[in-house]
C-alpha cells in the first residue's frame, strides 16, 4: 500500500509504502493518522484533489538508511502490536503542466531514485510503485592461492576489490602468506593454506592509509632546490613526521594537565576540577562529496562517537566545524567546465550545511565554533572537518576514566544500528583519489536518533560499571575496532552469525568490514553480562553478542562455529615496513586553478578595495548559514559565535561555561580553529606558523590562559607520493614535511602541544569533461589547527563588539607593515613578512595580561581582509563607527597597513580614563589608531564610508 | 518539597538544562524516560510535568507527533487526570509541538498545530517576547518582557480558526518565522498547560547573556510561578 500526503500550502509532500499482512480498515486509519496532521496535510486524493499534471517520486535505493521509516516503525509497532509492518519513505513534489522540472536538484542518484510520472489530468496518476527492498545474491567466502597468484594478478585484484594494497604492501602479504611458518600454524588451527576474503580485507582496512597514516610513519629523505624562498630548512632524513614533529614535541613541551594524547580515540587534558575534556577532529572528504548531506551528517556523527569511545566514555558537549568548497560565486559557464559527474559548489554547500545542521541539532550538542573557506581547487573535493569536544569525571566508581580496562576472556557486545552494505570500503576508497566510477556503497546516510540513544544508553551503563571497554566502529568497521582493542588483551574472536544485519546476503568479509553507522562496541566482564544487555535492551539500542576477548595473539574470526580467518595481530599491526619516500621542495609555485581565470585589474582606489574585502567570500559574513546551527543548546555556550544586538559581529572562539557540568562557576572552555589554504603555494612552513598563530590567537581573545592550549592537527593534503599519474608529489611532499617541521618549532616556542590529530592524505579528484579532457582537481593543502583552551574567569571573557563612544581603538601586533604580501585585498604575491615565533608569542602573553586586568572592552584578531576588516567587522553589533587619523608613518602605505594579513595581531579598544593604566602595564609596541564615535561615517584618514554601506556589503548574503 | 517530572530518552536533548531550571527554581526532579513514563501507574507523585525540547523520535513524520502517538495510546487517561487537576504541564520547544499534537490545548477537535518556519530553516537566535496581559495564568505571573533564544525549525503557529480554547501566552517582538499574529508561546483556557517554542530553561543564567543580565531573573521567574502555585495546589488539597 501506498499513502502520500501532501503539505496543503506547498506542493510537496511525503509518501509512504507500506506492506502489512492483512490490514484492517481500522488499523490503516490508525495509520493515517499518525502519518498526517489534521491542520495543514491531507493525504492525496481522499482528502485534497489539487490540480497537477506532474509528479515527481522521491525515494532511497534499497538499503539506504531510512531515518523516517525507522523511527515509524517504533510507534507502529506499538500501536498496530502483533502485525509485521514493512516501512519506506520518500518524498513527492507537484508540478504543473508546463513547469520545468529539475530532477536532479530534488535528488540524488547514488542514495535516491526518482520517478517522474506526467499524465493529462490529476486523477490519471496511480501510485502503485514496487516496495523497495534489498535483494543481494548469496556469497560465499572466496580463496586466494598467494602461492600461484603473480604480483601482476595480485595488483588487478587489489584495484577490483578496492583494496588499496600498493605493490610494496602485496610482496609483503605474498612473502608472509607463503612462507612455511605461517602456513604450519594456519594448518594447526584447520585454515586453509589459501587466505580467505575476510582476512585479506581486513588487512586492506588495517593497512590503508585511513588506518594506518602510513605517509605521516614513512622515512622521508627532504631536499630543497638552492632557487627556493622561504625559510631554507636544509637537506635531511626525518624517520616519521608523526613521531618526531608532532609526538615527540608534545613529550618534551611536557604540561601536566595532558593525560592521553595520541592513544585514543580522542585527546584528553584536564582543565577542571571535577571533569577532564577530550577533543577530536575528523575529515569526512570523499563521503561528501559523492553525497554532501550524508557524507556530512556521517562525519559529524561519527567524530562525535570518537567521543563516546574515549577512555571509558565521554559525552560530546560541543562541535565545531571547518568547511572548504569551491567558489558559490561561479558563473554558469564556469560551473560548466566542470566534469558532469562533479556536483556544483552550490549543491555541495547546501547539502553540507544541512549535514552539518541536522548532525549537531539532531544529537542536542552545540556547534560552538567553524571556520568557512572557498577556494576554486576546492571543486573537486571539498573539505568537511568536524570536530566535537567531550567531557568525562576524571574518576568513575573509583576508576581513572581516561583508562579502559578490558581483559581476556571480557564479552563483545555491539550496540546500535545493524551492518548493511552501505558503508562498505569507506577506509579503503577514502585512501584513493576519487574518479567518476567511485563507489556508492561508500555512502551512507546517518541516523541521529540511533546515537541519541545510544549515547543515553553509554553514559548510564558507564556510570553504573557495566563494562570495562569501549570503542567505535568507524573507518574500516569491526575490523578496525575489534582488532584495535584486541591489542590491548592480546586476541580477540568474533562469530560472523552474530551480528545483527539489516538484510540478508551480505558476504562474510562485507559483515566484518562495513562501517553502518551508529555502532558501538563494548567490553563486557561476564558477570555483568546479564545487567548490561537488560539496560541495552530497555533503552533500545540493539545489543548483539558477537564473541570475546582473549590472549592467544590473533584476531579470530568463526562463521557458526567454524573458524574461518586468523591474522596474528603483531602481523597486523607491526609488520609492515615503513615507506621510504622523497621529498623534494621546488619553492615558491604560482596557484594554478582549474579553469581560466579573468585578469586582475590593477590600481584600484580605496573604497573599491574596501568592497572587494568585504564581499570577498572568505570575509563576508557566514551569519545566514551559522544560524541554522543550534549552538546553545545545554545551556552552556558562553561565547558565542556572534555577538547580536542591533547588528551582528562575528567572535573568534567559541567558550563552553563549565558550571552546568558541574566544575566551578569560574571556569570555561574555549574552542577555537584556523586554516590558511591560501597561501600553501607561497609556502607551506609559513602557512603552517600562521594557522597555529591564527588558532591561539582566536583562543587569547576570549580569556584562554596561555599556559593551557592544547592543539589538533588535520592535515587534507593533494596526493604526495610521486607516480607516472602524479609528477609532483615529490613537491607535495615536501610541502607536507615544511608543514610538519613548522609545526614542531611553532608549537615548541608557543609550548602548545598537540593532543590528537589525523590526515587525509588522497584529496584529489579526476575525471573527464564533456569535450573529453582529462581534468584533475587537487585541494590545495590544507592544515586546520584547533585548539582547546582553559578560561580561568568566564567572566572577564570580551567579545569583539565595539562597546561604547569615545573608547580608544589600539592595534597590537609586528609593525612591519610596509612590507606587502599575498592578502584577500591583493592577488599578487609579495615578499613574506618575517614571522618571529618568540616575538608572537610575547604578544600573546601581554594581551592575556591585559584582558587578565580587565583594561579591554573588545578584541579581535587580525586576520583575512587585514586592520580594516577587523574593526569594521567589530563595529557592527553595537551599530557603532570609528574615525581613524594621522595614524601611519611617513613609510607607510595606507593599502597595506588596512588590509595586509599579518600574523600575531589584534586590534583592542580601551576606555579612556583606562588608557593611562593600558600605557604603563604595556611594555610591548603598540599603535593607536583612533576611536570608537557613534557617526553614521567611518572615517579613515581622507576617506569616509557609510557604515550601513559597509555593513550591507558584508552581510549581503545573511 | 515540589516534585517535577522531566522527560528524557528517545532524542530529547534539554532536559539537563529543563532539570536545572526547576532545581534553581526551587523545584526537586526526577528524569523519567518515555519508556518508564509510559509504563507509569500514575503521575500522582509529581506536581509539575515538564516536556523538554529536543528531537523526539528524529522530528520524523512531524515534530512532536511521534511521542504524542505513544502518550495517547499509554498514557491518556493519566494526562487526563492531571490536566483536570488542574496541575502544571509545560511543554518547550519540541515539548510544545508534543503537546500540540496531543491536541491538550483545544476542547474538542484540534483548530492549530505547529508548521515549518515560513523561511523553512532552523533559526538559533535570541528574541524578546511580550507577554500577552489578558492572559491570568499562574505561569505568567508577574512577569513582563522576556528575553530568551528560540532553536526551531517548526515553529511557526497556524490556527484554522479564531483563537477559542487556547490563550496567547508570549508573542514575538518580531516576525522571526511566520508565526499566527507572531505567537511564540500559548496556555490552555484553564492556564495550567504552557507551551512555548523558545527556551527559558536556556535563559535563566545572567552568565549566559549577551547583555541585560537582568533579563535572566525573569526568565527564572516563570519556573518559579509553577512551584509557588503548585504550593498552593498541595495546601488547598491539605485543607479539603
Amino acid at each position: 500500500m501506498r499513502i502520500d500526503v501532501l503539505n496543503t500550502e506547498l506542493n510537496t509532500g511525503a509518501s509512504y509504502w507500506i506492506e502489512g499482512d492483512d490490514l484492517t480498515d481500522n488499523e490503516i486509519s490508525i495509520i493515517k493518522g499518525v502519518l498526517r496532521d489534521p491542520i495543514d496535510q491531507a493525504i492525496l486524493y481522499e482528502e485534497a484533489r489539487p490540480n497537477f499534471h506532474q509528479l515527481l517520486e522521491v525515494s532511497f535505493r534499497p538499503g539506504v538508511t531510512d531515518n523516517a521509516a525507522i523511527a515509524l516503525r517504533t510507534v507502529l509497532s506499538d500501536l498496530i502490536p502483533n502485525k509485521t509492518i514493512e516501512l519506506a519513505t520518500g518524498r513527492i513534489f507537484l508540478f504543473n503542466q508546463n513547469e520545468k522540472v529539475d530532477i536532479d536538484q530534488l535528488h540524488n542518484p547514488l542514495i535516491e531514485r526518482a520517478n517522474l510520472f506526467q499524465f493529462h489530468q490529476a486523477s490519471d496518476y496511480i501510485p502503485s510503485p514496487p516496495f523497495p527492498k534489498v535483494e543481494l545474491p548469496l556469497r560465499e567466502i572466496n580463496y586466494f592461492n598467494f602461492d600461484i597468484l603473480t604480483l601482476k594478478e595480485l595488483e588487478e585484484l587489489s584495484l577490483k576489490n578496492v583494496w588499496a594494497f600498493s605493490t610494496s604492501e602485496l610482496q609483503h602479504l605474498k612473502e608472509y602468506f607463503t612462507s612455511q611458518e605461517v602456513k604450519n600454524e594456519r594448518n594447526k588451527k584447520g585454515l586453509s593454506s589459501n587466505i580467505s576474503d575476510i582476512e585479506v580485507e581486513i588487512l586492506a582496512q588495517t593497512w590503508s592509509e585511513h588506518c594506518k597514516h602510513k605517509i605521516f610513519g614513512a622515512e622521508i629523505n627532504y631536499t630543497e632546490s638552492e632557487q627556493m624562498t622561504g625559510k631554507k630548512l636544509g637537506n635531511f632524513q626525518v624517520n616519521s613526521v608523526f613521531k618526531t614533529h608532532i609526538r615527540d614535541i608534545t613529550n618534551t613541551i611536557k604540561k601536566d594537565w595532558l593525560i592521553s594524547v595520541f592513544e585514543d580515540n580522542a585527546g584528553i587534558v584536564r582543565f577542571g576540577q571535577n571533569n577532564d575534556y577530550c577533543l577530536k577532529v575528523e575529515t569526512h572528504n570523499s563521503p561528501s562529496a559523492l553525497d554532501p548531506y550524508g557524507g556530512a551528517l556521517t562525519g559529524i556523527l561519527g567524530v562525535n562517537r570518537d567521543i563516546l569511545g574515549c577512555g571509558i566514555g565521554a559525552e560530546p558537549i560541543a562541535n565545531m566545524n571547518a568547511l572548504c568548497f569551491g567558489s558559490q560565486k561561479y558563473t554558469s559557464d564556469i560551473v560548466d567546465q566542470l566534469p558532469k559527474k562533479l556536483k556544483s559548489p552550490q549543491t555541495i554547500l547546501n547539502g553540507v550545511h544541512k549535514g552539518i545542521e541536522d548532525g549537531g541539532n539532531k544529537s542536542g550538542i552545540p556547534t560552538i565554533n567553524g571556520a568557512m573557506s572557498f577556494h576554486d581547487n576546492f571543486a573537486g573535493k571539498p573539505l568537511v572537518y568536524c570536530g566535537t569536544v567531550g567531557i568525562i569525571p576524571q574518576k568513575i566508581n573509583g576508576h581513572d576514566s581516561y583508562l579502559k580496562r578490558h581483559i581476556p576472556g571480557d564479552i563483545i557486545v555491539i550496540c546500535g544500528g545493524s551492518v548493511g552494505a552501505d558503508g562498505i570500503h569507506g577506509a579503503t576508497f577514502s585512501s584513493m583519489e576519487l574518479d567518476d566510477n567511485s563507489p556508492a556503497t561508500a555512502v551512507q546516510i546517518g541516523d541521529p536518533l540511533t546515537q541519541r540513544r545510544l549515547t543515553d544508553f553509554l553514559i548510564e551503563a558507564r556510570d553504573a560499571g557495566l563494562y570495562r571497554g569501549i570503542t567505535d566502529n568507524g573507518a574500516g568497521g569491526l575490523s578496525s575496532s575489534i582488532g584495535e582493542m584486541a591489542q590491548k588483551t592480546n586476541g580477540a574472536v568474533i562469530n560472523l552469525e552474530s551480528i545483527p544485519l539489516k538484510y540478508p546476503g551480505l558476504s562474510p568479509f562485507e559483515i566484518i568490514i562495513s562501517e553502518s553507522q551508529e555502532r558501538m562496541s563494548f567490553a563486557v566482564a561476564p558477570e555483568k553480562l546479564e545487567e548490561f544487555l537488560n539496560l541495552a535492551t530497555k533503552r533500545a539500542v540493539n545489543p548483539a553478542v558477537i564473541g570475546h576477548f582473549h590472549d592467544e595473539g590473533s584476531f579470530d574470526i568463526k562463521l557458526n562455529s567454524k573458524l574461518v580467518g586468523s591474522l596474528s595481530l603483531d602481523y597486523m599491526h607491526n609488520s609492515l615496513p615503513p615507506m621510504k619516500l622523497k621529498a623534494h621542495y621546488q619553492g615558491q609555485n604560482n596557484e594554478s586553478t582549474w579553469y581560466k581565470k579573468p585578469a586582475i585589474q590593477k590600481k584600484e582606489s580605496f573604497e573599491s578595495i574596501v568592497e572587494k574585502v568585504l564581499s570577498n567570500e572568505n570575509i563576508a559574513s557566514k551569519y545566514h548559514l551559522v544560524e541554522q546551527f543550534d549552538h546553545e543548546v545545554k545551556a552552556a555556550t558562553i561565547q558565542k559565535p556572534f555577538t547580536t544586538k542591533e547588528k551582528i559581529s562575528p567572535n573568534d572562539c567559541g567558550v563552553i561555561w563549565g558550571a552546568p557540568f558541574g566544575e566551578h562557576k569560574d571556569l570555561g572552555v574555549s574552542l577555537a580553529c584556523a586554516l590558511l589554504p591560501h597561501l600553501s603555494h607561497v609556502d607551506t612552513y609559513f602557512m603552517t606558523q600562521m594557522v597555529i598563530d591564527e588558532a591561539v590567537r582566536n583562543l587569547i581573545v576570549a580569556g584562554t590562559n596561555p599556559d593551557y592550549i592544547a592543539l589538533c592537527d588535520n592535515y587534507c593534503w593533494p596526493d604526495p607520493i610521486e607516480s607516472e599519474n602524479n609528477p609532483d608529489g615529490a613537491h607535495k611532499l615536501a610541502q607536507l614535511v615544511r608543514s610538519t617541521k613548522a609545526l614542531a618549532d611553532t608549537a615548541l616556542a608557543y609550548q602548545t602541544p598537540f593532543i590528537s590529530g589525523k590526515d587525509s592524505m588522497k584529496n584529489d579528484f579526476v575525471g573527464f569533461r564533456d569535450d573529453g579532457e582529462k581534468i584533475k582537481i587537487s585541494v590545495p593543502p590544507t592544515l586546520l589547527i584547533t585548539g582547546i583552551g582553559k578560561v580561568n574567569n568566564i567572566n572577564k571573557i570580551r567579545s569583539s563588539a565595539f562597546q561604547s563612544n569615545g573608547d580608544i581603538i589600539v592595534y597590537i601586533g609586528p609593525m612591519d607593515f610596509e612590507k606587502k604580501y599575498k592578502s584577500h585585498a591583493f592577488e599578487t604575491s609579495y615578499d613574506l613578512p618575517k614571522f618571529d615565533s618568540e616575538k608572537n608569542w610575547k604578544i600573546h602573553l601581554a594581551i592575556h595580561h591585559l584582558l587578565d586586568h580587565e583594561l579591554i572592552e573588545s578584541i579581535h584578531d587580525v586576520s583575512e581582509g587585514g586592520i580594516f576588516t577587523s574593526l569594521v567587522e567589530s563595529s557592527f553589533a553595537n551599530n557603532l563607527s570609528f574615525c581613524l587619523r594621522d595614524f601611519l608613518n611617513s613609510n607607510e602605505d595606507l593599502h597595506a597597513f588596512c588590509f595586509n594579513e599579518l600574523p600575531a595581531g589584534y586590534t583592542v579598544t580601551i576606555k579612556p580614563e583606562n588608557f593611562e593604566c593600558f600605557r604603563s602595564e604595556f611594555k610591548l609596541p603598540y599603535r593607536k589608531l583612533g576611536l570608537v564615535t557613534s557617526s553614521e561615517e567611518i572615517i579613515i584618514n581622507e576617506y569616509q564610508l557609510n557604515k550601513n554601506h559597509m555593513y550591507k556589503i558584508w552581510s549581503q548574503n545573511d | 518539597m515540589i516534585r517535577t517530572l522531566v522527560l528524557t530518552g528517545e532524542g530529547i536533548n534539554s532536559h539537563k538544562e529543563t532539570a536545572r531550571a526547576f532545581q534553581k527554581a526551587g523545584s526537586e526532579v526526577d528524569f523519567i524516560s518515555i519508556e518508564e513514563f509510559l509504563r507509569l501507574k500514575s503521575f500522582d507523585l509529581w506536581d509539575i510535568i515538564a516536556f523538554p525540547g529536543g528531537f523526539s523520535f528524529g522530528d520524523e513524520i512531524r515534530s512532536g507527533k511521534l511521542l504524542a502517538q505513544k502518550i495517547n495510546l499509554h498514557q491518556k487517561e493519566n494526562l487526563k487526570k492531571f490536566i483536570s487537576q488542574k496541575k502544571p504541564i509545560v511543554g518547550i520547544c519540541n515539548g510544545f509541538q508534543t503537546l500540540v499534537q496531543l491536541g491538550v490545548f483545544e476542547k474538542k477537535e484540534r483548530t492549530i498545530t505547529l508548521a515549518q518556519n515560513h523561511h523553512n530553516k532552523f533559526i538559533n537566535r535570541w528574541t524578546k517576547l511580550r507577554v500577552d496581559k489578558e492572559n491570568k495564568s499562574f505561569w505568567l505571573k508577574e512577569i513582563d518582557n522576556l528575553h530568551m533564544p528560540v532553536r526551531h525549525k517548526e515553529g511557526r503557529l497556524k490556527a484554522t480558526k479564531n483563537i477559542t480554547d487556547f490563550k496567547i501566552a508570549f508573542s514575538y517582538d518580531e516576525n522571526i518565522n511566520g508565526s499566527f499574529q507572531n505567537v511564540a508561546g500559548i496556555t490552555n483556557e484553564e492556564g495550567n498547560i504552557l507551551g512555548l517554542m523558545p527556551h527559558p530553561e536556556a535563559a535563566i543564567d545572567p552568565e549566559l547573556f549577551m547583555d541585560s543580565h537582568h533579563m535572566a531573573i525573569q526568565n527564572l521567574i516563570l519556573f518559579k510561578n509553577a512551584i509557588e502555585y503548585s504550593k498552593g495546589l498541595r495546601n488547598e488539597k491539605s485543607v479539603n
